[in-house]
């Protein structure tokens, strides 16, 4: 027999004994594993919301918001010219990032200019598309609250020292409308009254009246001799009652006329009537009222010769490829976007008459800034009139502890740019996620060491109820030869095979409950603030809600992974070991006399 | 025949400190006792004939005199060579039977041979054989649950000659027994004392029990009082 056997023996004869401890065990680690468990899940969860820079080898994302600067203009009054091909110091004179609290005013004029041409679209004025009834398929891009910038912005991050890369995006919210342009609500002409202007003419000066008498003279004289035949309309309005012939002088009418044109041009001015030129005007009181059909999704441009940082990388395609070297009439698609809309590989995407082939379907992982479409850079800039303009910057750090450093160098470069590093990112979510995402990690640690504590302590309870029922069993051992060590090697063993059973129960308990947790998958909520490519006040008249909001629903799931399991093991094991050591230990201070003791 | 000695006492002396009260459980006891005696140590409750036998048995050590154990002072001996004394030289029974009770009949016989070195299959022989020396060839399976108070007893006896010791103590091996186990028990350990030649020191109270023996050490009050050898018929 070999001590192993005995402590066999002692499990499989004493089995209410064994089963109490190892259920204490199992109770045990079947909670500690399954709150492990959860709280993994929930870190898993939140990862991909709060960490997913790193997935995109970015550590720090740049973008401009409005009003989201809060650094006050250094000089507020914008210089055009100097945006886009600035360098150096001009950049604090309203550069790339104008300073500013906020709104369009502190925007320099390049700014000023690209904001108010992509919000002076078409979309504002749909008798653009044609006449009242044309149907129209037409798809717009406007900027939504990410600003855009002057590309060059890319190669000031990149000469910060300790930037390994920065790559511009330009992420876009694509309106796709379709409908037929509605009717001009209202037509009305403006003009075409008539004005009488009444003014007392100054008096005329000497030279003024001899001209004029000179005038009426030569007027006279002319009438007299050389026109013998008054023309009809001077005899014609010359009043009734004349008679005919021709009765000499000047009177009436004829004597008006001629008189007209002596007088100097600022006196016959002031006798004309004005008369306002008549136009007609067309203009849209209310929004339109029409048939419109508006989906609204978002994309994006990106570096296709970058690929493996930015919005999108290569390492994301899950089926087809990345962009092939003439991207021009290429896209890829998120999946969730391909599934929607039945798109794969292969697939054309038209997009205002142009067609993209599906060259690739991806699977983003950066939440809140997702897009549905991704295109190469420039096409997307001319497609949306954003030529050489980009609203994010994707920089990577050499290493992580400097992008502290590198964020306040890109502040003191462009000044009002709006940095998001992996951090604020994972700070700025909240949400049912993060409460119990925090509820399972501080709690649930408690818990679990609580409840760990708990089954050690009836492991250890039990264990010395045991040595001390068995004290003449030690006794009768010690007195055939057996050595202190070995008695505690015994009852140490008989410990631990009871808290191994009870750990491999434990952890079979943990999986009925995790799955069990799996298969009820209650949702979680979390909102990812900072960014937020959608909600544009234009999305908004249509009442269309916010494509990219950062709200994200999580079923809490409890995977279980090797080591959580391996930890609930060894904790079983651990509280083993100490309650057999403490067993035996007392164990080895019973004199081995006692077994003999009971006599007097 | 000369006999060869196994234990010298002189003057043994053990207290036990009980409270602040010091007891002398044994006093200045002397005496030898040579290899292949079977000797009864008797005398009432408190008497000291347990304590003698705790010391007889290396369970325990002298407070003050001499005890030499196959030429060994287990004064001057360190808890190691005692447990390596106890297991290969000294075989115990007691009046509680103390068998292993998760241990079925032959487990518990194979013991006191954990510690020893050896084959798994001699040792498992070796225990098959010393039950049916003791007459349980058919219980060595048995758990001590389903075993008599006398079957139990004699498992024991079995479990300690496991190592061949040198002695077996016994201390009031009949005691939860009734009679005819008891006298079996003691046929069982004349024979060994006769047969194999192996030290029997038993302490009891039971005069028939003593009566069995060659040797009577009278003890009271921790005192050896009468030391007298029943001539063999």
């Amino acid at each position: 027999m070999s001590p192993f056997q005995y402590i066999r023996h002692e499990l499989t004869r004493r089995l209410g004994r064994t089963l109490t401890t190892a259920f204490g065990f199992a109770a045990g680690v079947s909670l500690v594993v399954s709150i492990m468990g959860v709280a993994s899940g929930l870190a898993t969860a939140q990862n991909r919301l709060l960490s997913p820079l790193s997935t995109v080898g970015t550590d720090i994302i740049v973008t401009r918001t409005v009003g989201a600067t809060t650094t006050p203009a250094a000089s507020p009054s914008p210089s055009p010219g100097t945006s886009g091909a600035g360098t150096g110091p001009q950049h604090r004179q309203g550069g790339f990032f104008a300073g500013g609290g906020s709104a369009i005013s502190s925007l320099n004029a390049q700014d000023q200019a690209a904001l108010l041409q992509s919000n002076d679209s078409v979309l504002t004025d749909l008798s653009k598309l044609g006449p009242p009834g044309t149907q129209f398929t037409h798809d717009f891009f406007v900027p939504g609250t990410l600003i855009t910038f002057p590309s060059q912005a890319v190669g000031n991050i990149t000469s910060i020292p300790g930037v390994t890369g920065a790559v511009g995006v330009l992420s876009l919210q694509g309106v796709h409308d379709t409908g037929t342009v509605p009717k001009i609500v209202a037509t009305f002409t403006t003009g075409g009254q008539t004005q009488t202007v009444t003014a007392t003419p100054p008096p005329l000066t000497a030279a003024q009246q001899a001209q004029v008498r000179t005038c009426l003279f030569q007027q006279i004289q002319s009438q007299q001799g050389s026109s013998p035949s008054p023309s009809p309309r001077q005899g014609g309005t010359n009043g009734p009652g004349t008679g005919g012939g021709f009765r000499g002088g000047l009177g009436g009418g004829d004597f008006n006329s001629v008189l007209s044109k002596c007088l100097p041009a600022s006196y016959l001015k002031y006798q004309q009537q004005v008369v306002t030129p008549i136009r007609t005007v067309q203009q849209i009181v209310n929004p339109p009222q029409t048939n419109l059909s508006t989906k609204s999704y978002t994309v994006s441009g990106v570096d296709p010769s970058v690929r493996n940082q930015g919005v999108i990388t290569a390492a994301q395609v899950v089926s087809g490829t990345w962009f092939t070297s003439s991207p021009k009439d290429e896209v890829l698609v998120n999946q969730a976007y391909a599934t929607t809309n039945s798109l794969k590989v292969g697939s054309a995407v038209t997009l205002n008459g142009t067609a993209f082939k599906v060259v690739g379907i991806v699977a983003p992982t950066l939440t809140g800034n997702v897009s549905d479409l991704y295109f190469d850079l420039s096409t997307l800039q001319s497609m949306a009139t954003q030529s050489g303009r980009i609203n994010e910057i994707f920089v990577s750090a050499k290493n992580a502890s400097e992008v502290n450093a590198i964020a306040a160098a890109i502040h003191t470069k462009l000044p009002g740019a709006q940095i998001l590093t992996a951090k604020s990112l994972a700070d700025g979510v909240t949400g049912s996620l993060a409460d119990a995402h925090t509820l399972a990690t501080s709690l649930g640690t408690a818990l679990a060491i609580i409840i760990l504590l708990g089954s050690f302590l009836i492991a250890i309870l039990l264990t010395i109820s045991n040595v001390n029922k068995r004290v003449r069993e030690i006794g009768s051992l010690r007195a055939m030869g057996w050595s202190r060590r070995r008695v505690v090697q015994q009852l140490l063993g008989e410990s631990v095979a009871i808290s191994v059973f009870g750990g491999i129960l434990g952890i079979l308990l943990g999986f009925a409950i995790c799955a069990i947790i799996d298969a009820t998958g209650p949702a979680l909520q979390a909102t990812t603030s900072g960014l937020a490519v959608g909600a544009s006040s234009l999305g908004s008249i249509f009442g269309q809600s916010s494509t990219a909001s950062a709200a994200s629903t999580v079923h809490v799931t409890a995977p279980l992974s090797l080591p959580i399991l391996l930890l609930g093991f060894g904790a079983a094991v651990l509280g083993g070991i100490i309650a057999g050591g403490i067993g035996g230990w007392r164990a080895s201070r019973l004199s081995p006399a006692s077994a003999l003791r009971n006599l007097g | 025949m000369e006999q060869e000695t196994l234990y010298t006492l002189a003057e043994v002396t053990r207290t036990y400190q009980v409270g602040s009260a010091t007891v002398r459980a044994l006093s200045e006891a002397t005496c030898t006792i040579g290899k292949g005696e079977m000797v009864s140590l008797e005398g009432p409750s408190g008497s000291g004939k347990s304590t003698l036998l705790l010391m007889l048995g290396v369970l325990e050590t002298p407070s003050s005199g001499t005890l030499t154990f196959k030429g060994t002072d287990l004064r001057k001996t360190t808890d190691e060579v005692r447990t390596v004394l106890r297991r290969d030289s000294i075989g115990y029974v007691f009046q509680q039977f103390n068998l292993i009770p998760t241990l079925t009949a032959r487990e518990n016989v194979l013991l006191p041979m954990v510690p020893v070195a050896g084959k798994n299959a001699d040792k498992q022989q070796r225990a098959a054989a010393l039950l049916e020396q003791v007459g349980l060839e058919h219980r060595i399976s048995h758990l001590p649950g389903s075993l008599s108070g006398g079957e139990q007893q004699r498992v024991a006896i079995a479990r300690a000659l496991a190592n061949q010791p040198d002695v077996i103590i016994a201390d009031e091996p009949t005691g939860n027994l009734d009679s005819a186990s008891a006298q079996g028990i003691m046929d069982l350990l004349s024979r060994l004392n006769e047969e194999e030649h192996v030290t029997i020191i038993i302490a009891t109270h039971d005069p028939a029990i003593a009566k069995r023996t060659h040797r009577h050490i009278m003890m009271r009050d921790g005192r050896l009082l009468e030391d007298q050898a029943t001539p063999t018929t």
